[in-house]
């Protein structure tokens, strides 16, 4: 237990996944590092603007702020586990057609709030979507597509089917 | 960033047993969310973090009793201000934990972190000072119970003793028909510190309580001012009179976000409004029996 190195086991993306770590490790670092996972961006580094967003058991987290040895026997999900399958997902389909995609930086956490918000509720009104997403900064500020593809995003996810000719 | 290890201990004895070998070179990590930012600023440098989340004895719920409600070690902000117990008869504690960080920032960090934490600008504080909160200690000898208004000795100072914890925070059910609510000024409404926050709570005989954070070294309960508050909710002389005494039991600074001035004139707007909130919920929220 107190070595350098720690082994965690967890859930990643659906998968299981063992590895050993420096206990030190931020799980951000890990993702990126160990794992290759390089969708999970870092910015700030103090857990601040939310680029870094990832899901521990559905929840959303800032995962630069966060030891790698907290998510032992947990759920991660990182913007790699949406598209598993090499199909995208309707979040995601939902940012590129309200052209909500500017430098990218900020999109994969953006989505990850938008999927842990649109898991809860399927229909939030404009006032939760703007709370869901307060810890996610925009640096090209495109707020306000980023917002219509969250309402898009929804839209799809309630529709029980996709609809011929849309 | 300083280097140090990390212990995930499954057992309260084992964080017992960790503590002494480290004294003051180790710090205590519930969510996180302050300890690893302190480091990383140069802050701290702690040489063991011991992670409280994967010990068994330690609990992350929220326990709703006849007397009250106890709130876990573990027990994170997003579920405290999401709980319809704590939304209803609490309603000044939910609107400080919904306000504190992003949500990202919520669904790690914990209550009881955010009291051992001892920030004067902490949000919960002032809430937990209305509702009287009273914080579980545990120890390598046992146990204690701290009410909260001793609980922060100075900025960052807890009345916790080496190898001590917060197992839990019970709060005492306030009285049929009170309404309460906190009010957090800050520069932007998203991942900021208060620049002020005060909590208000009416209670159905009338009686009114107050509590400040961010001015002063400390939360300060204007407990001066309370009696002449609540005389003043039917006499607004009087009432205006009760403000200026919540001013005066708080001892603001100038520093980065506001003036000494500034958080004077802010104290008694704010103060203002958690009456006024205080009262429209007294009179019109249903009432959730636990």
């Amino acid at each position: 237990m107190m070595s350098d190195t720690i082994e965690l086991q967890f859930t990643l993306n659906g998968l299981p996944k063992t590895i050993a770590v420096r206990s030190s490790a931020m799980l951000a670092e890990v993702l990126r590092d160990d794992l290759g996972l390089l969708g999970t961006k870092i910015s700030c580094n103090e857990g601040e603007c939310g680029a870094c967003t990832v899901l521990i058991d559905g929840r959303t987290a800032n995962s630069c702020i966060v030891l790698a040895a907290e998510v032992d026997g947990c759920e991660v999900l990182t913007i790699e586990g949406l598209a598993a399958g090499g199909e995208l997902h309707p979040i995601q389909t939902a940012f590129i057609e309200e052209g909500a995609v500017h430098c990218g930086y900020c999109t994969p956490g953006m989505i990850l709030s938008t999927k842990a918000l649109l898991d809860r509720n399927h229909d939030p009104d404009s006032a939760e979507v703007r709370k869901a997403l307060e810890g996610n900064l925009c640096r090209c500020t495109g707020y306000n597509r980023i917002l219509k593809a969250v309402s898009r995003a929804a839209g799809k996810l309630r529709a029980p089917s996709p609809v011929a000719g849309e | 960033m300083a280097q140090f290890r990390v212990a995930a201990p499954r057992a309260l004895d084992e964080v017992f047993s960790l503590l002494p070998t480290y004294g003051a070179d180790a710090a205590l990590v519930a969510g996180g969310t302050d300890v690893l930012i302190h480091i990383r600023a140069g802050k701290s440098s702690p040489k063991l973090l011991v992670l409280l989340s994967k010990v068994r004895d330690l609990d992350s719920t929220i326990q709703v009793t006849g007397s009250g409600v106890l709130f876990g070690a573990l027990t994170r902000l997003s579920d405290v201000a999401s709980h319809p117990v704590i939304r209803d008869r609490y309603a000044a504690l939910a609107d400080a934990a919904g306000q504190i960080g992003s949500e990202q920032i919520r669904n790690r960090g914990t209550l009881c972190g955010n009291i051992g934490n001892a920030s004067p600008a902490a949000d919960t504080m002032p809430p937990l000072y209305i509702y009287d909160a009273v914080v579980n200690v545990v120890g390598p000898n046992g146990r204690r119970a701290v009410p909260i208004q001793s609980f922060v000795t100075a900025p960052g100072k807890t009345s916790l003793a080496q190898g001590e914890l917060i197992e839990s925070i019970f709060c005492p059910c306030p009285e049929d028909g009170a309404g309460s609510a906190y009010i957090k000024l800050a520069r932007r409404n998203g991942i900021d510190i208060a620049t002020v926050g005060a909590a208000a709570m009416i209670l159905g005989t009338g009686k009114v309580r107050v509590a400040l954070g961010a001015v002063g070294p400390t939360p300060v309960r204007a407990l001066d001012a309370e009696d002449q508050l609540g005389k003043g909710l039917d006499d607004a002389d009087a009432f205006e009179r009760g403000i200026d005494m919540v001013a005066a039991a708080t001892k603001p600074i100038t520093d980065i976000r506001a003036s000494r001035d500034y958080r004077l004139a802010m104290v008694k707007a704010l103060t203002r409004e958690a009456i006024r909130v205080s009262l429209e919920r007294r009179l019109t929220t249903g009432r959730v029996l636990p």
